[in-house]
């Protein structure tokens, strides 16, 4: 049975980033400026050991292979949370790098900081509750990955955004950052309010909360006259509710002006922290039905898709604000996204896809709000076009970081933007959506022109006299890095994406994950990976032509991508 | 009210029940729209407060006397008390008129009606899962033992991590409500 160490075996890492949490607040309480100051780097230490007990948690991808607990629905989830744990604790530490300057910028800890006579205002200062927070919604997304259970998840989806309404508000001292925050917390209490009815609706169709369990009950549905409306309502209200978390369509009104109004490195940490969230749930509702995506839902994401990309693009067009265009990006990137987890059906490629892509889109937006966030405008944030124009020829460093950011964002070859749309776009095509590659081939057109209009005002434009480059070491070095490894990931991408492809693919066994239930072997159609290999000979055939031309750039990439997940599809496609 | 469901609770198989059913299952939808069509804050409060109570003695007439106490302390004694006296320091004026458009409306009918009636149609057409069909556990004392026996085992994560959840609420609140500078 679940003894409560078994629970907590595998949740070190969480349990770090909630310590260095604690103990950021602790710090930013204290009366002496060099102890408050002390916090970022605290939340560094404890992403840092995060790091080190995931990889000291995660067994060797390839040498346990425990055939009949295989990818069920929570099969899939051990390597996945190894994966999202490390994504989540690099990514968040060059977000970190980003974001370590914010709260010099606040007036009440600029003025506490400055005046070290006067007796010290805890409640004036929020250095501590800053990286806290931003600590704390990094452990949702952590939990996120990990969930087992309905239950589980939603509090994990609560934990990654609650904390960000309010760094919204706070970082950032203008009146648009605190109708900002309104606007989020409103409308992602509503967003919560669907996915938890969707939630209900799905333990009212199965009687249990357990993902495993109800991923049994659906398989034992479809085998018996398909799956009870009950269970298909709450897993379509579950991904509608979820759309809030990546900003996809019915639920992405709020972006725009979230992202306007946030500080900037606030601002790049929405763009990627709840959309990994979002996405990592989205992967977990879908793999209750485990190959057999039902129709309905396939209706519903192909829908979201083709609005999403096609509204964030031309929407991101008409802006002029930079800040707006990047949001509308993100949206539009989510659009991209969902292509994968529409050709999941049966078919572990897209997932993949999706979890390398999250990363890459990660990456290059965090660079190009770090180059957004060292610009000042009348002692406000540059947003326009307007301020960002003659970049390069003030700060030609700055201005390559923006421009590696976008062409990423395009999708140009030597950057992971171009690798991760490789890899959606075929695993789309393998499974037959053409018609949803061509429409976000042409966003893709659309979306670049966008990008190369903020490349164009960086390199071409003339200097505004009123902006100037504010001197910021550690978001400098975080725009820079972020950058960096997109390129290098662009180029050599291989260990990543196969990482992404194990995070779906390989069934390894996992301390946190053994719920207790064990699933019959022979209900499990996507057993280990020597199991499948052999209903799979037609797939070789297709497989390869279809990577082959697109993926001319980057040659050996696409193999380790492509070969583990590619028979666990086609298997069961046949 | 707790008095009334607690004879409910106490004859499971009483011809009332199906009535009371119905009595209390109108006192909640009927409150949650009057909530709804509500324009004083006051008043929607106070819809609430009937809502959240016929939810409670749903739970009571399912045998669920731990989750019903629960849901009428916590959220008829506690959370709604916590909105009134919210209302009442945040706004200038607690009797302020909340107007909604007429477009907002007709877009609001259409969005609750289509959820209202996917929903519907999904429960009438799903069989009755076996899980949920025998939810009467064995009534007396021990719900409560099994509840917390469950919050520290099946539930141990999901349990403390509702408490990291409250604990960011309350740093958030007491962050957002702190002493404006001058």
């Amino acid at each position: 049975m679940n003894l409560m160490t078994e629970k907590i075996a595998g949740l070190w890492p969480e349990i770090s980033l909630l310590l260095g949490a604690c103990s950021c607040i602790a710090a930013g309480l204290a009366g002496t400026v060099s102890v408050r100051r002390l916090a970022a780097p605290i939340a560094a230490v404890a992403l840092a050991v995060a790091g080190v007990a995931t990889l000291a948690g995660a067994s060797p991808p390839t040498s346990i292979h425990i055939g009949a607990h295989g990818s069920s629905a929570n099969g899939i989830a051990a390597p996945l949370a190894c994966y999202v744990k490390i994504a989540v604790v690099g990514v968040g530490l060059l977000l970190l790098l980003v974001a370590a300057a914010v709260p010099n910028r606040i007036r009440s800890d600029q003025q506490v900081d400055n005046a070290p006579g006067s007796a010290f205002d805890a409640g004036l200062v929020m250095r501590g509750e800053f990286f806290a927070f931003f600590l704390l919604s990094l452990t949702g997304v952590m939990l996120v990955s990990g969930a087992t259970d309905l239950v589980w998840l939603f509090l994990a989806l609560e934990l990654t955004s609650l904390p960000t309404y309010v760094m919204v508000a706070t970082a950032r001292d203008r009146v648009e950052a605190n109708e900002a925050a309104v606007k989020y917390f409103f409308l992602g209490a509503l967003a919560a309010a669907v996915f938890l009815y969707g939630f209900t609706l799905l333990y009212g169709a199965t009687g249990s909360t357990d993902l495993n369990v109800i991923h049994n009950v659906a398989k034992h549905q479809l085998a018996h006259g398909g799956l009870s409306p009950l269970l298909l309502t709450g897993m379509l209200l579950s991904i509608v509710g979820i759309a809030f978390k990546i900003a996809a369509v019915p639920m992405h009104f709020y972006a725009a002006d979230v992202y306007q109004g946030a500080s900037t490195a606030v601002t790049a940490f929405l763009a990627f922290v709840p959309k990994t969230a979002g996405f990592v749930a989205l992967i977990l509702i879908l793999g209750i039905t485990g190959d057999h995506t039902p129709q309905p839902v396939i209706w519903l994401l192909w829908a979201m898709e083709a609005l999403t990309m096609t509204i964030g693009n031309v929407m991101g067009l008409l802006q002029t604000n930079v800040k707006r265009v990047l949001a509308y990006s993100s949206i539009a990137h989510s659009g991209y996204m969902l292509l994968g987890l529409v050709a999941l059906g049966g078919h572990r490629a897209g997932e993949a896809a999706v979890l390398f892509y999250v990363v890459g889109y990660g990456l290059a937006t965090i660079a190009a709000f770090a180059v957004l966030g060292c610009l000042e405008t009348n002692g406000d944030e540059s947003q326009d076009y307007a301020h960002i124009a003659g970049l390069a020829k003030r700060n030609p460093g700055l201005a390559a970081t923006l421009l590696l950011a976008v062409l990423s964002l395009i999708g140009m070859p030597p950057l992971v933007g171009f690798l991760g749309k490789v890899y959606l776009f075929t695993s789309a095509i393998d499974h037959g959506y053409v018609c949803l590659v061509v429409i976000a081939a042409i966003n893709s057109a659309i979306g670049a022109v966008y990008y190369l209009r903020i490349a164009s005002a960086c390199y071409f434009g003339k200097p505004d006299e009123a902006t100037r480059v504010i001197d910021w070491p550690s978001r400098r070095v975080g725009g820079t890095a972020a950058a960096v490894i997109a390129l290098a990931l662009g180029i050599v991408g291989g260990p990543l994406v196969e990482a992404a492809s194990l995070a779906v693919d390989a069934p390894i066994g996992h301390p946190t994950h053994s719920t207790g239930i064990v699933l019959p072997p022979a209900d499990d159609e996507r057993g280990e990976m020597p199991d499948t290999a052999t209903p799979q000979p037609a797939a070789p055939t297709t497989a390869p032509a279809d990577d082959a031309p697109a993926a001319t750039e980057t040659a050996p990439q696409p193999a380790p991508e492509t070969a583990p997940s590619e028979p666990a599809g086609k298997s069961s496609d046949m | 009210m707790i008095v009334l469901a607690q004879q409910v609770a106490s004859h499971p198989l009483s011809p009332m029940q199906p009535l009371l059913f119905y009595v209390f299952a109108a006192l909640t939808v009927g409150s949650a729209w009057a909530i709804v069509l509500s324009q004083n804050i006051i008043r929607m409060a106070v819809y609430l407060l009937t809502t959240l109570a016929g939810v409670a003695a749903i739970y009571f007439m399912l045998n669920a006397e731990f989750l019903a106490a629960i849901q009428l302390i916590v959220y008829a004694g506690g959370t709604l008390i916590l909105i009134v006296f919210g209302v009442m320091l945040t706004s200038k004026n607690p009797f302020m008129q909340l107007v909604t458009s007429p477009l907002e409306r007709a877009l609001g009918l259409f969005i609750a009606a289509s959820v209202a009636v996917m929903a519907m149609v999904a429960l009438l057409n799903s069989p009755v899962p076996g899980g949920a069909a025998a939810p009467a556990a064995p009534a007396g004392h021990d719900h409560v033992a099994r509840i917390g026996r469950a919050l520290l085992s099946d539930y141990l994560v999901p349990f403390e991590l509702a408490a990291v959840l409250l604990l960011v609420v309350m740093v958030a609140a007491a962050y957002m409500a702190r002493r404006t500078q001058r």
